[in-house]
């Protein structure tokens, strides 16, 4: 009961920041974008429509492409980052640990919060890349409307392993969050981090890079012969040291505000 | 009964400067506890130690009687507190950063209007905190300290930055929450005057070591008596005095002398002003806290 009720503040304080605003403009990003190309472009959208391969797949593959190489690793290490901000930019740390509040309380329900926004972000991704393909539809006679049946559960089985191949990342990024004062520190050791998994996506060991594994995910889904590894053993590894590590060094701060 | 407890607390900085050296502090129930020293003495360490904020390395809290080792939680639910600035979140109205420590607190949401009312905020519960001034932050960080009807109140220089008359209403509230809710205070402070009027025990603290501890009454009578003369030639006037048995001594810009009768200050004047000492000022040393405060530091 406590830990909902402490998760219930933490999501309170996202209200209105830019946190929240950043989940909706990483979910909308790339589906606007999509969006104005067939606006513009609608013949690429009417390929889609002629190609023999069920056509929301083919969307879903599409967006995710784009998704999963940059814009998602960038708002995890954002967005998380900036949570985690909220408490140093107002002072607040101090408040927050003079509460009659345990410190595991804390930053599971602060974890939480990042973690739904997360889902939050893909859900509403899904929505827009509805929306990226429907929209055109109305302003060009040439296009179709999209009528075809959505495969629902599979689009949530995929959106899931993308959530789960996110959670290193996310960790990481909250950890650091946490530990420095100085927004800048872990934005940039995050996107460092980001820029290296881009360039190492050739390296015969790029999955030591967790920022990589959304976009791993993306390739071994429509290349599976192409997966040499166990992508989601790397990620429960990665998960549970991220974990531990982000814990203990919150927990043993001896400095709390 | 004592309502904050601190033995051979000690706190060491990672540079090896010592913060607090072996403090033993005792604040009554009830009282209104003035917690003074100059920047840097060791207050806001101190605070920090006693909610758990800084790890402890030596010596032992207690609020209550009940030792904090272990009963963080319990402790802190009854302790409100505000550590130098207030912890405001600014892109949130006063009554939702308040929503969120009613749930840190799991106190009543009925609380927030109460509290709101009590710091004079009523008015402004919608706006957003970052247009607030110093001023309505620190009071609704007080309303933040009070929301679940804490026994102690702890609050780092609460009035600092604030206008005179933004003083003057942090005291008023501070003395009335004392009164009217029973609210056991420790109020941090470097601003003298604004302590004189509000605290009923006083603990004073330079270089982490606690220097005087008890009711304010007690410290004033600790201040040393005397006349102070002020005198166009002070080196001359000490000279003079001596030569008539009255021990004179310089204290700043002025001459500090024993206590002396009526007829005996007229001689003295006459005197000097004989020998072509100007006097410009002749009075009783009044019981002041900044000279008793400067004395201590020294």
């Amino acid at each position: 009961m406590g830990f909902f009720r402490i998760f219930r503040a933490e999501w309170l304080k996202k209200k209105g920041s830019i946190a929240y605003w950043m989940v909706l403009a990483g979910a909308f990003f790339v589906p606007l974008v999509q969006m104005l190309t067939y606006l513009v472009y609608p013949e690429r959208l009417l390929i889609l429509h002629q190609d023999t391969g069920p056509f929301w797949e083919l969307v879903f593959q599409r967006s995710w492409n784009m998704m999963s190489t940059v814009f998602l690793p960038m708002g995890i290490v954002i967005a998380t980052s900036m949570l985690c901000q909220l408490e140093f930019k107002n002072n607040a740390w101090k408040q927050v640990h003079a509460a009659p509040v345990h410190f595991s309380t804390l930053y599971f329900a602060k974890l939480a919060v990042v973690l739904v926004m997360l889902v939050q972000l893909i859900l509403l991704f899904n929505v827009g890349m509805y929306l990226a393909v429907s929209i055109p539809s109305l302003f060009h006679s040439q296009l179709p409307y999209p009528a075809y049946s959505i495969p629902y559960l599979h689009f949530l089985y995929e959106d899931l392993i993308y959530f789960y191949m996110c959670i290193p990342l996310v960790l990481l990024q909250f950890a650091l969050g946490l530990l420095f004062r100085n927004f800048v520190v872990p934005v940039g050791i995050g996107l460092a981090l980001v820029v290296a998994g881009m360039a190492a996506i050739s390296w015969k060991y790029n999955y030591l890079i967790p920022s990589v594994y959304p976009f791993l995910h993306f390739i071994s889904s429509i290349r599976p012969e192409a997966k040499t590894f166990n992508l989601m053993n790397w990620t429960s590894i990665y998960t549970a040291g991220f974990l531990l590590a982000g814990y203990l060094g919150y927990v043993l701060n001896p400095r709390k505000g | 009964m004592l309502c904050i407890e601190t033995s051979g607390l000690h706190h060491r900085f990672s540079n090896g400067q010592v913060a607090v050296d072996q403090l033993s502090m005792q604040v009554p129930v009830g009282s209104i506890y003035g917690f003074l020293g100059p920047n840097g003495a060791g207050k806001t360490t101190t605070l920090r130690l006693l909610l758990g904020l800084l790890k402890r390395q030596e010596g032992e809290v207690r609020f209550f009687g009940q030792s904090m080792s272990g009963n963080r939680v319990r402790t802190l639910a009854g302790i409100g507190s505000m550590i130098e600035t207030p912890s405001v979140y600014g892109h949130l109205s006063a009554r939702d950063n308040l929503r969120i420590w009613t749930d840190y607190f799991n106190c009543s949401k009925n609380r927030i209007d109460e509290v709101l009312e009590i710091v004079g905020l009523t008015d402004t519960a919608k706006k957003k905190a970052y247009a607030f001034s110093l001023g309505m932050k620190q009071r609704l960080g007080i309303a933040i300290a009070l929301l679940h009807k804490p026994g102690v109140l702890i609050l780092d220089e609460p009035t600092n930055g604030l206008d005179p008359t933004g003083i003057i209403e942090i005291r008023d509230l501070l003395k009335r929450l004392n009164k009217e809710e029973q609210i056991t205070i420790l109020v941090s402070s470097h601003i003298l005057a604004e302590v004189e009027k509000l605290v009923s025990h006083v603990g004073i603290i330079n270089h982490g070591k606690l220097l005087f501890q008890g009711t304010f009454s007690d410290l004033l009578s600790k201040e040393k008596q005397g006349i102070l003369l002020e005198t166009g030639n002070n080196i001359l006037a000490i000279q003079l005095l001596r030569e008539k048995n009255i021990l004179a001594e310089l204290s700043g810009d002025e001459l500090l002398l024993p206590v002396l009768d009526p007829r005996s200050r007229a001689e003295i004047i006459d005197f000097l002003v004989a020998a072509k000492v100007p006097v410009y000022r002749l009075e009783q040393r009044g019981k002041n806290l900044e000279t008793i405060f400067m004395d201590m530091i020294k």
